[in-house]
C-alpha cells in the first residue's frame, strides 16, 4: 500500500511556523492584555432642570395687562368672537384683533406667571396661573380685568413643570440648562445588548405642558359662548363645565357662577394626559399612551368609557362623525416610539373603539378637520390638507401641500385657517380647499 | 487611543513596510484572487473583564499580481456585541516563498459602518451615526497546492469608530477604540 505524501519535510518546517505565529498571537492576548481593553470617550449632552424659586407673593402680585409686545414663542391659542388669544407658555397671553383676518392687530399682553392654558365661556376668560385658577372679564379686550383667583386648585408637581412649598411660600420651576460631560469607559455600555436609558444628573421631566410645539389645535365645538381652541391644551368648556386635565385626571369645574368656578369632580384616568378634545357628549383625550374616551352624560362627573391604546407617543386627537383622527409623533418628550402616523380610529362603538387605517407621515403634530376637509401640521414637511370624507382613502384625496413652511397647529374656522408655525402665525383662507391662499402672517421672534 | 495601541500599530506598520520593500522587483502577471474568511476576534482570554469573544467575516475580490502579491477589495460584517460594523477593506498580501511557500503578511484597512443590534432605544439613546476606520495586520498561512487553498490568519484588528447616538434629541458622541486578537479561517481562490 502506498502512503501518500502530502508535505514535504521543507513545507512541514513551513506549517510549524505559521502554527508558531497562530500561537504567539495567542499567547500575545494573554501578555499584552491591556492591548485589546476597549475603550470609550463619550461627549454626552444632555439637559436637565435647575431649580427656580419664586415666592407666591411674587407671583400673584404679577399678573397686569401690558402693551403689545414681541411673540417669542407659541403655546395655545384660542379663538373667540374675531379676537385670537395666543399663549406663551409660562409668560401669559397675547391678544390679537383678529376681525380682519387679512390685517390681524396686536392689541395687548396678559402677563400670567405660569400660564399655560386657556378656555373662554361668555365674556369669561378661564387661565392657570401654576396651581392657581384665574378668572378674567375680557368682555372689553381693551380693558381685562382679574375678577377672581382660586387658590392652590390646580394640580402641583413636577409632572407639571412646578412643585409648590407652601411652608416657604415658594413656587418652585425647574429652568432647562444643557450640560456636556465628558466620560471614559470600558464599552460595555455600547457592546453589550440591553435597553436602558441614560438620565444623566438633575431632575429630568417629562414637561409636556411647557412645550410650546407641543400645543396641537382643533376645533372645540363647547357650544355657542364658547370659543375654539386647542385640544392640546389641558382646559375646555363644555356648556357650563369646565374641565381641566392635570396630568393623569380630569378635574370639572361648575360655572354656575361664572366668575367663581368651583371645582366639583376629580376622575383619574391614567398618566401621560396630554389634550382635551369635546364632541357631543363625550371629550376625547389624547395621552402618551392612547386616547381615553369620557363621557360626559352626566357632566357634572364624567366617566371613563374606553380607551384605544398605542405606543408611547404625542398624539393629538380631533373627532368628526363617527371616527376620531390622531397624530403619533416621534419628538423630543416622545422618543420612545418610533412612528410618525395619522390613525383613523372607529369609534362607533365608543365602548370598543377600533383602528380602521394608519397613514405614514413625516413628522405630525396638529391637525383640525372641518366638514370632512383634514388639515394637518406634519412638521418639517409642512401643511398637509386632505378630503377625509372617505377614511380609507385619505392619503389618496390629498387637496394641497404646502411643504416650505414648518408648521404645528391648526383651526380651522369659516374658511380661515390659523395656523402656527416656526415663522409665526399665518392665517389662509380655504373657501376653496384646492386654492388655499395665504391672507396674513405675525411673524414670531422664535 | 491608548499609548500601547499605537505602539502595537506602529510596530505592525513598520514591520509591513520592511517586508514589503524586501519584495523583489514586481513581475506583473494578474491572476483572478478572491478569498471568503470566517474569524475570530477576541479581547484578553485570561482576564475576568473584557474578554469578548466576536465573530467576522470577509469577503475579497482582487488580483495576485504574481506569486507573491495580492491586492483586493472586500466587504465583511463583525459583530461587537450590540454593535454590527460592515467594513470596506483595501487588502494587501505579501509572500516569501510564493504561495507554494505559503505564509506571508497581510494589511487589511478600510472604512466602516457601524449599525446597533438593537433598533430602538438603548443605553445612550438611538444610534443615528456610525463610522469607523479599521486597521488590521495579520500573518497568514496558505495550504493547497491548487488554485482554491485553505488558509488560516493570525493578526491584531483596531477598529477607531465615531458613533453619535440621538439621546432624546440630544446627542451624545462616542470615540470608540476597539483592539481586538484575530484569528481566521477562510478559502482562497487564485
Amino acid at each position: 500500500m502506498k502512503v501518500v505524501k502530502f508535505y514535504s519535510n521543507e513545507k512541514a518546517r513551513e506549517i510549524a511556523k505559521a502554527l508558531g505565529f497562530v500561537l504567539s498571537i495567542l499567547l500575545l492576548s494573554i501578555l499584552f492584555k491591556s492591548c485589546t481593553a476597549d475603550k470609550c470617550t463619550v461627549t454626552n449632552t444632555y439637559m436637565y432642570y435647575s431649580p427656580v424659586e419664586t415666592s407666591l407673593t411674587t407671583i400673584r402680585t404679577s399678573v397686569i395687562v401690558e402693551p403689545a409686545r414681541e411673540i417669542e414663542s407659541a403655546g395655545r391659542i384660542y379663538f373667540k368672537d374675531d379676537y385670537l388669544f395666543i399663549n406663551e407658555p409660562g409668560e401669559g397671553i397675547h391678544i390679537i384683533d383678529n376681525r380682519i383676518p387679512e390685517s390681524p392687530v396686536k392689541l395687548n399682553f396678559l402677563k400670567i406667571p405660569g400660564n399655560y392654558d386657556l378656555a373662554i365661556r361668555g365674556p369669561f376668560l378661564y387661565t392657570d396661573s401654576y396651581m392657581d385658577l384665574l378668572t378674567f372679564d375680557v368682555s372689553d379686550v381693551r380693558n381685562i380685568r382679574l375678577v377672581n383667583r382660586e387658590e392652590n386648585v390646580l394640580r402641583a408637581d413636577v409632572f407639571m413643570g412646578f412643585t409648590v412649598d407652601q411652608a416657604r411660600n415658594m413656587v418652585i420651576t425647574y429652568k432647562q440648562e444643557q450640560q456636556v460631560e465628558i466620560s471614559e469607559n470600558d464599552c460595555s455600555a455600547f457592546l453589550e445588548s440591553w435597553g436602558g436609558r441614560f438620565w444623566g444628573g438633575g431632575i429630568i421631566m417629562l414637561d409636556f405642558a411647557a412645550n410650546p410645539q407641543s400645543a396641537n389645535l382643533n376645533i372645540s365645538p363647547g357650544g355657542n359662548s364658547t370659543g375654539v381652541g386647542g385640544s392640546m391644551a389641558r382646559f375646555t368648556i363644555v356648556d357650563k363645565y369646565l374641565y381641566m386635565l392635570n396630568g393623569s385626571g380630569i378635574e370639572t369645574a361648575v360655572l354656575d357662577n361664572p366668575v367663581k368656578p368651583e371645582i366639583v369632580h376629580k376622575l383619574s384616568v391614567g398618566w401621560g394626559l396630554e389634550t382635551v378634545f369635546p364632541y357631543q357628549d363625550k371629550i376625547f383625550i389624547g395621552s402618551t399612551t392612547g386616547m381615553h374616551i369620557i363621557s360626559l352624560q352626566n357632566p357634572a362627573s364624567p366617566t371613563h368609557l374606553s380607551t384605544y391604546q398605542h405606543f408611547f407617543a404625542c398624539d393629538p386627537v380631533v373627532v368628526e362623525g363617527k371616527y376620531a383622527y390622531v397624530t403619533l409623533r416621534t419628538g423630543t418628550n416622545c422618543r420612545m416610539a418610533n412612528l410618525n402616523v395619522l390613525e383613523v380610529i372607529d369609534i362607533s362603538n365608543v365602548l370598543d373603539p377600533r383602528l380602521v387605517k394608519s397613514y405614514p407621515m413625516h413628522n405630525p403634530h396638529g391637525l383640525g378637520i372641518d366638514d370632512g376637509i383634514l388639515f394637518l401640521c406634519d412638521g418639517d414637511a409642512g401643511l398637509k390638507i386632505f378630503d377625509a370624507k372617505d377614511p380609507l382613502r385619505i392619503d389618496k384625496n390629498v387637496l394641497a401641500r404646502y411643504p416650505d413652511i414648518n408648521a404645528y397647529d391648526v383651526i380651522p374656522l369659516n374658511n380661515v385657517l390659523m395656523m402656527i408655525g416656526k415663522g409665526g402665525l399665518y392665517q389662509y383662507s380655504y373657501s376653496d380647499p384646492n386654492n388655499v391662499r395665504q391672507i396674513s402672517h405675525i411673524r414670531f421672534n422664535n | 487611543m491608548g499609548i500601547k495601541n499605537i505602539l502595537l500599530v506602529i510596530a505592525f506598520g513598520l514591520t509591513t513596510i520592511q517586508l514589503f520593500a524586501q519584495a523583489d522587483s514586481l513581475k506583473v502577471s494578474a491572476k483572478y484572487y478572491s478569498s471568503y474568511q470566517l474569524g475570530l476576534m477576541f479581547n484578553c482570554i485570561a482576564c475576568e473583564s473584557n474578554n469578548r469573544l466576536n465573530i467576522s467575516t470577509l469577503m475579497l475580490h482582487g488580483v495576485s499580481l504574481n506569486d507573491k502579491h495580492v491586492i483586493a477589495i472586500g466587504i465583511g460584517r463583525e459583530a461587537y456585541g450590540g454593535l454590527v460594523s460592515r467594513p470596506l477593506i483595501f487588502h494587501l498580501e505579501r509572500y516569501y516563498k510564493g504561495f507554494t511557500g505559503q505564509y506571508g503578511f497581510v494589511i487589511d484597512t478600510g472604512t466602516a459602518f457601524i449599525k446597533t443590534q438593537q433598533e430602538e432605544w438603548g443605553w445612550f439613546g438611538q444610534l443615528e451615526r456610525g463610522r469607523a476606520f479599521v486597521f488590521h495586520p495579520q500573518f497568514i498561512f496558505t495550504s493547497g497546492e491548487r488554485n482554491a487553498k485553505i488558509q488560516i490568519a493570525a493578526g491584531y484588528k483596531f477598529v477607531r469608530a465615531d458613533l453619535m447616538y440621538n439621546n432624546w434629541g440630544m446627542p451624545t458622541w462616542v470615540d470608540m477604540d476597539l483592539s481586538r486578537f484575530t484569528f481566521n479561517v477562510g478559502l482562497r481562490i487564485n
